[in-house]
């Protein structure tokens, strides 16, 4: 779930939205290609993507329920710097369209949800990387990432409860209470990324961006600037699995 | 495509009062009146009570639809949590409430940020139904957010309903062959299918990428027409109010922040 307004004070929120500026910037400058009015649509297609598999909700219990954060997902797929601006995208959309998180939290959420996960999450896997053999384990390895990503997520948020929430409840209780609600989510997490991970090594990997291509496909090579082949009916048979 | 057709262009919002205000002073009306709610404190709960009225009779002016807010309301559901482990396990003084100790600042604290929140959801619920994306993105281009991150946005958001649609198109699938509408068993072909959606969308993306380029251009999206919203808005000579001009606009869309700003300070 997203931070939403009033959990934390406002000083709190607008460092956040500081830090979360910038990290954006930082992003920006560094995915200029990718932002180029030639390559956008896939970009816009991982936030749209992240954005539907929030929606794939999972009820935890006690009224709770917890999905997909899709940060460390996004930033396997498409590298760490793009997948900072698409979760902006998604927490902006959520903030000002969805009603989903609190508009003073958008700097809080962008750190919770883009930021932190996207960054440990490819950094993780950029380390275990080396060891890694077949494409089993490469998914394997990535949803666990993935989930290592959604538990330093519930570390981000609640290290800013301790910074600007309440002191009406012990931070040590809201932090255990955080942290336990995110065991449940990091390993959904951890799972549907595997899941996710395993089709696309299967069917395209020159999607996947952390995972170095051995042998590009030829017809992959002949369009670079477009990576993705047009209509791939591909030898593998792509088109028939729905 | 047929598929990416299929889905079809939003609704018509219909037309209310607020309708004609220029997205950016919504928008900046929407945040300020946020964090005049997200300052007040938890002890003064009348003052939340007042903002709570102020947003439901800017939700009423919006012609918000109540079957929508009501859904958004579920994400209250975990606060609703929170606000009761607030209340069980915060620090003293306890009071007595059917029986069950309650800490009296934790349930406070607790009540306000459900409080806050539930505002939060109307208010941003009256945004968008008087609000269309496109006009949301034109107004966040006259507050100075950048050129590529308002294409983001808006490809964003088609992609969004495309993915919607395939994603409504694999649940009747899987309704129609298990026989079953059980939500686990859409759950499970919901992450089954998750790989294989990336796929698709990307593919067909680039589908789109190069039928516009071979038509000729589309660097970047059209330019959003200047004043779009307002020319929609025509001058209505019945009521004057409607078309004052940007400073009144602005004025307009700045009463709730200010109506909230007064009961924080009166209701303390």
């Amino acid at each position: 779930m997203h931070i939403p307004d009033g959990w934390v004070d406002l000083p709190t929120s607008v460092g956040a939205g500081v830090v979360a500026v910038g990290g954006v910037a930082v992003a920006a400058r560094r995915a200029r290609a990718a932002l180029s009015a030639r390559a956008t649509s896939l970009p816009a297609v991982v936030a749209a993507y992240v954005l539907v598999a929030q929606l794939l909700v999972v009820p935890v219990g006690l009224g709770t329920s917890a999905h997909l954060v899709g940060a460390g997902l996004a930033a396997l797929l498409v590298g760490p710097a793009v997948a900072v601006l698409c979760a902006a995208v998604v927490v902006v959309l959520q903030a000002l369209v969805l009603a989903d998180g609190g508009v003073t939290a958008l700097g809080l959420n962008l750190i919770n949800d883009g930021l932190v996960p996207a960054l440990v999450t490819y950094g993780a896997f950029v380390l275990v990387r080396p060891r890694l053999g077949g494409r089993r384990a490469q998914a394997l390895a990535g949803g666990a990432c993935a989930g290592l990503g959604a538990l330093a997520a519930a570390g981000a948020a609640a290290l800013e409860f301790v910074v600007g929430g309440t002191d009406a409840v012990s931070p040590a209780t809201v932090a255990a209470s955080i942290g336990g609600a995110h065991v449940v989510v990091a390993a959904l997490e951890a799972g549907l990324t595997a899941l996710a991970l395993a089709t696309l090594l299967r069917l395209r990997p020159d999607l996947v961006r952390a995972v170095p291509r051995r042998r590009a496909p030829a017809a992959v090579a002949v369009v670079d600037e477009r990576p993705a082949v047009v209509g791939a009916d591909g030898p593998r048979g792509e088109r028939r699995v729905s | 495509m047929s598929s990416s057709h299929a889905a079809g262009p939003a609704p018509d919002r219909l037309h209310g009062p607020l309708t004609g205000l220029p997205a950016e002073a919504k928008v900046v009306g929407l945040v300020a009146f946020l964090v005049v709610v997200a300052v007040t404190p938890p002890s003064a709960p009348w003052a939340l009570a007042a903002q709570g009225a102020v947003v439901l009779a800017v939700a009423a002016l919006a012609l918000v639809d109540g079957r929508a807010v009501a859904g958004r309301l579920a994400l209250d559901l975990p606060l609703v949590v929170l606000a009761a482990a607030y209340a069980l396990a915060g620090r003293g003084p306890h009071v007595e409430v059917l029986g069950v100790a309650l800490s009296e600042p934790g349930l406070r604290v607790g009540l306000a940020v459900l409080a806050k929140a539930t505002i939060g959801i109307v208010a941003v619920s009256a945004l968008a139904a008087s609000t269309s994306v496109p006009d949301t993105i034109a107004g966040l281009a006259r507050l100075g957010v950048p050129g590529w991150f308002r294409t983001l946005l808006a490809l964003s958001v088609r992609q969004l309903q495309v993915l919607r649609s395939d994603i409504a198109r694999i649940r009747r699938a899987v309704e129609v062959r298990t026989a079953s509408t059980r939500r686990t068993v859409a759950l499970a072909a919901g992450a089954r299918s998750l790989g294989v959606l990336f796929i698709r969308s990307t593919e067909r993306a680039d589908t789109l990428r190069l039928a516009a380029d071979l038509r000729g251009g589309a660097e970047g999206m059209p330019a959003a027409e200047p004043g779009a919203a307002a020319k929609r808005a025509p001058a209505d000579p019945a009521a004057p109010w409607r078309s004052p001009g940007t400073v009144g606009r602005w004025a307009l869309a700045s009463v709730p922040a200010a109506l909230a700003v007064v009961a924080t300070v009166a209701l303390r």
